[in-house]
C-alpha cells in the first residue's frame, strides 16, 4: 500500500452530504453504562408481556395489601370483627407478608427479561454493536445491572414503599405515627436488597449459557425446584441449607425487619443471618460471574467473531 | 497514518484467522478482497477493537483499538451479519448506537436522523427494523456507523444481497463520504462490487495478503482465467452452434437442461449470448457462472504461482 497513490483530501471543498459534521459534546467512556441501563429499561417497556404486565401485577398487589391495610385499621373493622391489638398487629403484618407477592411478581420479570440479558445479546451479535463503540466490558456489566434494578425496583421498591406510606397515613396518632415512622427506612432495605436479588441472580444465569432460553430454564429451575429441594434438605438434616431458597430467605428478611413474630411458610427454617448471607452471597457470585463471562468473550471475540 | 498492521496474526484456537500480516493505510477508499472465509473479517473486527491481534501489533490512529476505548469513537463499524435490535425503529437503534459512541443524549436524535438522511432512509425512519428489506438493513447499518461522525469507517460486505439499483446509491453514498475526507475500508468477495467503488484493493486469501494495489492490474491477472457461463434453456444446442467459432470461446460443454460455456473474455461472451438469445428466440430460464466468486480466481491464481515456482 506504501506505493499506492494517497487520496487528495478537500482542500476548502465542501461537499454536499445532506447533513453537516457533528460539532456536539462527546461523552467520556465513564458514562457509556447510563446508556446502556436505559436502554436495557427501554427495551423491557417496549412489550406488554416482558414488564408492563409484571408491573401491573405489582400494582394489584399494591393496592390489594393497601385495601387489606384500611380495613384492618378501620374503627368499625376492629370494633366488631376484631379485638383491639390484634388489627393494629395484622395492619403492620401486611407489609411483609406482601413481599413475598413483590418476590412472585419480581421473579416474573427476571424470567422475562433478566434471565435473557447477556444470552440475547450474545445470540443477537449485540456484543459486536457494544464493544466496536467506545463501550467497555465494565460499563456494560454495570449498565445492564442498573438497568434490572431500576425495572425491579418500580416493583419491589415502589410498591412497598407505597405500602410503607400508607401505613404511616392510617395511623391514629401522631405518636404512633412517630412510633412506626422506622418502616419507611426498612420498607426501603427491604426493597433494595430484594430488588439486588432478582436483577443480579438472573443476569449471573442469563451469562451462563449462549441460548435465553436455557438461561431462562436454568434460572426458573434454580428458583423454584433447587429453591425447594434446599428446603426439604434442610429438613432432612436439620441444617441451615434452607437459606439456599432464595424466596424464603427474603421471606425471612422480611419478617425478621418488620419484627414479625409469627413466620410463615418455608421461611422457619431459615435464621435471618443466614437468609441476609445466603442473598448476598447469591447476588456477589452472579455479578461476579457475569463479570468474568463478559470479558472472557470480549477478549476472545465472542459476538466478534464470526 | 490512519491504519498500521505490523505482522498481525489472529488464530481461533488453532484456526489461523489472519497470517503475519503487514499493511498501511493513508486514507480514501480501500476495497478488501478476498472469498469468503480468506481472513477479510478477520482484519475489519481487530480494526474495529473487537478482536485483539494474537501476535504482531494493529493501531489505528497512533493507538491500539482493542485497548483505547477514545480512539474507537473515531471509527465506524457496518458489521456483516444481519443482526440488530430488530423490535426498534431505524430512528430509536441509530440514535442508541449514536450515544453508544459518546455524541450527547440531546444531540443524539439529530445526529441519528442525519445518518439516516445521508443514507436515503428519511421516509423509513419510524418503521421497525424488523420488517426491512436486506438494502434498507444494509443503509441502515451504514447510518449506525456513520451517526457518530467518525473519521474511519469500516463497511464489512455492505453490498451484499443488495439490488443493483440499491446497490448504485449505497456505492455514490460511500463515494461521498470518502470525499469528505474519511477513511473507508470496504470488505467483499465480489470484484465488481469493489471496482465500483475503488481502484485500490488489498487482496486476502488464507489470512495474508496476496496482492495489493491497483485493481485493474490484478482483474488482467484474473481475466486470464478462464470463466465459466452455464445457460439453462430450451435450446442449448443452438447456442452452442451459434458461440462456437467466436475466438474468446475456449470449450463447450453440454449439461442437462442447458449448456456450459468456458470463455477467456466474460464481457464479449455475455453480449454475445445476449444477442443469441435475442435472434432465435431462445428462452432462458436461468443463467448462472460457476466462477462467480473469487475462490475459484485465487486457487487459480494460487495455483498458478505455485506452477511457476
Amino acid at each position: 500500500m506504501s506505493d499506492a497513490p494517497v487520496p487528495a483530501r478537500p482542500a476548502g471543498t465542501i461537499h454536499d452530504l445532506g447533513y453537516k459534521r457533528y460539532g456536539g459534546a462527546r461523552l467520556a467512556a465513564s458514562t457509556r453504562w447510563l446508556v446502556i441501563m436505559r436502554q436495557q429499561v427501554a427495551h423491557g417497556w417496549k412489550t406488554w408481556w416482558r414488564f408492563k404486565a409484571a408491573l401491573g401485577l405489582g400494582v394489584i398487589v399494591t393496592f390489594v395489601a393497601g385495601g387489606v391495610m384500611f380495613l384492618l385499621q378501620d374503627r368499625a373493622v376492629k370494633g366488631v370483627v376484631l379485638p383491639e391489638g390484634i388489627a393494629a398487629t395484622l395492619t403492620d403484618a401486611t407489609l411483609p407478608r406482601a413481599m413475598q407477592w413483590y418476590s412472585r411478581v419480581a421473579f416474573l420479570v427476571s424470567l422475562t427479561i433478566g434471565a435473557r440479558v447477556v444470552a440475547g445479546d450474545v445470540q443477537s451479535g449485540a456484543f459486536t454493536f457494544y464493544f466496536a463503540r467506545s463501550v467497555r466490558p465494565r460499563d456494560y456489566v454495570l449498565g445492564k445491572l442498573a438497568g434490572m434494578c431500576a425495572l425491579i425496583a418500580m416493583i419491589y421498591v415502589g410498591g412497598p414503599l407505597l405500602l410503607a406510606i400508607a401505613r404511616l397515613g392510617l395511623s391514629d396518632s401522631t405518636d404512633e405515627l412517630i412510633a412506626i415512622l422506622p418502616v419507611i427506612p426498612k420498607a426501603l432495605a427491604m426493597g433494595m436488597l430484594g430488588t439486588l436479588a432478582f436483577a443480579a441472580v438472573p443476569l449471573g444465569f442469563s451469562a451462563l449459557v449462549h441460548n435465553p432460553r436455557y438461561a431462562m430454564a436454568l434460572w426458573a429451575t434454580y428458583y423454584l425446584i433447587v429453591g425447594g429441594m434446599a428446603w426439604v434438605l434442610s429438613r432432612i438434616t436439620d441444617s441451615g441449607i434452607a437459606a439456599l431458597d432464595l424466596a424464603a430467605s427474603l421471606d425471612r428478611i422480611a419478617y425478621y425487619l418488620f419484627d414479625l413474630q409469627v413466620v410463615w411458610g418455608r421461611s422457619k427454617r431459615i435464621d435471618p443471618a443466614l437468609a441476609l448471607g445466603s442473598v448476598l452471597a447469591h447476588a456477589a457470585a452472579a455479578i461476579a460471574l457475569v463479570i468474568y463471562q463478559v470479558r472472557r468473550a470480549h477478549l476472545s471475540g465472542i459476538g466478534g467473531a464470526s | 497514518m490512519t491504519v498500521v498492521v505490523d505482522n498481525c496474526s489472529k488464530w481461533y484456537g488453532h484456526v489461523l484467522g489472519v497470517s503475519d500480516v503487514s499493511w498501511q493505510l493513508r486514507g480514501g477508499i480501500v476495497g478488501l478482497l478476498g472469498p469468503n472465509g480468506a481472513g477479510k473479517s478477520t482484519l475489519i473486527k481487530m480494526m474495529a477493537g473487537l478482536l485483539r491481534p494474537s501476535r504482531g501489533s494493529l493501531t489505528v490512529f497512533g493507538k491500539s483499538p482493542f485497548h483505547d476505548v477514545a480512539v474507537r469513537r473515531r471509527i465506524g463499524y457496518a458489521p456483516e451479519h444481519e443482526k440488530t435490535w430488530d423490535e426498534l425503529t431505524a430512528l430509536e437503534l441509530v440514535t442508541v448506537m449514536a450515544r453508544l459512541a459518546g455524541v450527547a443524549p440531546h444531540d443524539a436524535r439529530g445526529a441519528a436522523e442525519r445518518a439516516l438522511a445521508q443514507m436515503g432512509m428519511t421516509d423509513a425512519m419510524h418503521r421497525r427494523v424488523r420488517g426491512f428489506s436486506k438494502g434498507m438493513r444494509q443503509r441502515t447499518k451504514l447510518a449506525t456507523a456513520i451517526a457518530h461522525d467518525p473519521d474511519f469507517l469500516l463497511l464489512d460486505e455492505p453490498l451484499t444481497g443488495v439490488d443493483p439499483i440499491a446497490r448504485v446509491d449505497i456505492v455514490e453514498r460511500i463515494r461521498k463520504l470518502a470525499a469528505a475526507g474519511k477513511t473507508v475500508v470496504v470488505s467483499s468477495h465480489v470484484l465488481y462490487e469493489i471496482e465500483s467503488l475503488t481502484s485500490e484493493i488489498v487482496v486476502i486469501y488464507r489470512g495474508q495478503v496476496l496482492a495489493e494495489g491497483n485493481v485493474y492490474e490484478i482483474r488482467k491477472l484474473i481475466d486470464r482465467h478462464p470463466h465459466r457461463i452455464r445457460v439453462e434453456c430450451d435450446r442449448p444446442r443452438d447456442i452452442a452452434a451459434e458461440l462456437a467459432t467466436a475466438d474468446h470461446v475456449a470449450r463447450i460443454v453440454f449439461e442437462r437442461g442447458g449448456v456450459l460455456i468456458e470463455t477467456r473474455d466474460p464481457d464479449r461472451c455475455y453480449d454475445a449470448l445476449a444477442q443469441v438469445v435475442i435472434d432465435r428466440g431462445i428462452v432462458v430460464s436461468a443463467l448462472s457462472s460457476p466462477d462467480n466468486n473469487l475462490g475459484a480466481v485465487f486457487e487459480y491464481l494460487t495455483g498458478e504461482s505455485r506452477g511457476r515456482a
